[in-house]
């Protein structure tokens, strides 16, 4: 494949920034957007005046879920007094690979893109997680298939992957522990993170079921907060701080796109993974770093074994003890504590501005040393994506 | 034609709008009879509809101002409206204007509002001269609709 | 196409137990199943499942076919282990 044909090559990430981040923050969603889109903007050498393309995740519309929607686009526009070339997309893969493509493209110069929750004051406000249909009691669309049969969170729908999995392959809790667990070391090192004192196996074994086999330290804590990148053109690269290169990005949605029909629940992301490593000749043993996303900790197991980091049904001996996924290991994984413990800052947000921060060398106390290629990945199955960073 | 059909010719069968921080005030001072509009704390811009953030110099800082409540007709449409229509030969109309507001010249605001004392298409014309005449809502909210001036 | 009827027993393709109380009236536990059929290869189909205690349902376990009342008067599925009494 010529260097012509791979897009993202002509992009780069130029900016990252967010906002305040915690279980329950005073400020509207509103004014956490604004707050991280001009943190992304200034931490890229850009101005405001500078944005010519504008988009958001999720891409719109009302969602039946407290705090889940990020503020309106038009309303953002409004406030920042943009002229924009390019609005709204979002791309098969990761979020930004819309973004991606409109610069490749040429059609804008610098997109930003913004993913915003609340989902920290919704739980609290509802006194814990909301349920799907919280805000509309009605089980319209998608819903009606789920909410009837008690499926009331997205717990529920990936959970059956996980109960397939760990059968297929005879892994255990004791071994997928180790995700938590290291990722809540990484959490301890970053200031910014949620939940960052320390978590043992033991914990994570004698904890409460949410919907088996998927225990409360698998899935990811609810937070207030606001993430934003600033994705350039290559070609804009000399006014740029620090930006950051796309060696290769996929998102291929496979099987059919409803989570109870997947074909194989316990292989899920294979074909993201192998359409991204066919657009680089760098191979997993170049990875320096992994920000795997991990909404369920089950998602971070996937995207192990679907990249190549172990082989299928390998991932338990793979994490199993911590070593090879701790900083120092060879594969550290979710430096930051992922959502798991750094906050759902959701759509793998967090996840690619913790890469560019290592691929900076930004990454302070859980820097890994020398990163040169970090992989993002986002969701799993139908809304998963791919992404290889460079320095 | 007004005497059979009410004195406020508004469409009928709309809903009521839905409450929120960022309109109620406006709601409420309708009902009191008055005309509010977002201002920005920092650069002083009126705006409408109500947002968050200030489309002028981008301050989330903002207060109700009262304005004159009279203002001119930059455009307008006129609509059927069939169920008041029934049988009849000629469609009961009801007119859609946007309004530019006195009171904010130097950040002209437009308000998209009915003429409620408007019937007919002759009724209306650009650079017409409106004021303010609120229809009520219930729980003292109101909706800022405008009357013509003679 | 056509609605076909499906006939004949499934098994557990996989499962979940939700323990987690998402609504107030909410009782838990219970048990969403995703069931296959042998003679409808490609059909996946996701119930509650009753007459079973939550512990006891495992990947592979045979299932019936059955309806419980939902939300409107309208039937949706759910299953019950073979072997238990609905």
């Amino acid at each position: 494949m010529s260097r012509a044909d791979i897009g993202e090559r002509r992009a780069l990430i130029s900016g990252i920034g967010h906002s305040e981040i915690g279980r329950q923050i005073d400020r509207s969603g509103f004014q956490l957007t604004l707050d991280a889109i001009l943190a992304a903007v200034a931490d890229a050498g850009l101005a405001v005046e500078d944005i010519d393309g504008l988009t958001a995740f999720p891409p719109g519309g009302k969602t039946n879920l407290p705090g889940y929607a990020s503020p309106d686009l038009s309303e953002i526009h409004d406030t920042l007094r943009l002229t924009t070339s390019w609005r709204g997309g979002t791309g098969g893969g990761l979020p930004f690979s819309g973004a991606v493509d409109a610069v490749a493209s040429g059609r804008a110069r610098h997109v930003v893109m913004y993913r915003t929750v609340k989902e920290g004051s919704a739980a609290r406000k509802a006194g814990g997680r909301p349920a799907y249909g919280s805000i509309h009691p009605h089980a319209e669309g998608p819903l009606a298939w789920l909410l009837p049969i008690g499926a009331l969170s997205p717990v529920c729908q990936i959970a059956p992957f996980a109960a397939r999995y760990m059968h297929d392959y005879g892994i255990t809790r004791e071994q997928l522990a180790w995700i938590p667990v290291t990722q809540r070391s990484h959490a301890a090192l970053n200031p910014d993170a949620v939940y960052r004192s320390e978590l043992s196996v033991d914990d994570y074994m004698e904890s409460r079921m949410i919907s088996t086999p998927i225990c409360l330290f698998d899935c990811d804590v609810p937070v207030d907060g606001s993430t934003a990148v600033v994705i350039s053109a290559a070609e804009t690269a000399s006014a740029l701080r620090a930006p950051v290169h796309i060696e290769a990005m996929a998102g291929i949605s496979e099987s059919r796109p409803f989570w109870d029909q997947f074909e194989d629940m316990g292989r899920v992301g294979y074909a993201s993974a192998a359409a991204m490593w066919r657009r680089t000749d760098l191979k997993p043993a170049d990875v320096d770093v992994a920000q795997l996303y991990d909404g369920f900790t089950i998602e971070a197991v996937w995207w192990l074994e679907a990249l190549g980091f172990c082989g299928t049904g390998e991932a338990g001996d793979f994490v199993d003890g911590g070593r090879r996924i701790s900083l120092g290991g060879e594969l550290p994984l979710n430096t930051w504590g992922g959502q798991l413990s750094g906050g759902r800052l959701h759509a793998a947000f967090g996840h690619t501005a913790e890469a560019v921060r290592q691929l900076r060398g930004e990454a302070k106390d859980r820097q890994v040393p020398g990163a040169e290629v970090a992989v993002v990945t986002c969701a799993g199955g139908i809304e998963g994506g791919a992404a290889l960073l460079t320095r | 034609m007004e005497s059979t059909l009410g004195s406020h010719n508004r469409p009928s069968g709309m809903p009521p709008p839905v409450i929120a921080p960022i309109n109620e005030g406006m709601w409420r001072a309708a009902g009191a009879g008055r005309l509010d509009l977002q201002r920005c704390r920092e650069c002083g811009a009126h705006r409408y509809p109500p947002t968050d953030g200030c489309y002028r110099c981008s301050s989330l800082n903002w207060e109700w101002s009262t304005v004159p409540g009279t203002g001119t007709i930059y455009t307008y449409i006129w609509v059927p409206d069939a169920a008041r229509s029934g049988e009849q030969d000629r469609p009961v109309l009801y007119n859609v204007a946007f309004v530019e507001l006195d009171g904010t010249e130097g950040d002209p605001v437009r308000m998209a509002t009915n003429v409620l004392d408007a019937w007919d298409p002759d009724d209306l014309y650009v650079g017409q001269a409106v004021v303010l005449a609120c229809v009520p809502l219930g729980d003292g909210l109101g909706l800022p609709c405008f009357r013509r001036v003679p | 196409m056509e609605p076909a009827e499906i006939t004949g027993n499934g098994h557990v393709y996989s499962f979940t137990v939700n323990y987690q109380r998402w609504l107030p009236d909410l009782e838990v536990p219970y048990t969403i199943v995703l069931v296959e059929f042998a003679d409808h290869p490609g059909v996946r189909v996701a119930g509650r499942l009753r007459g079973c205690p939550p512990e006891a349902t495992a990947i592979g376990m045979e299932v019936e076919v059955g309806f419980e009342e939902g939300p409107g008067g309208y039937a949706i599925p759910s299953f019950v282990a073979v072997g238990t009494a609905p």
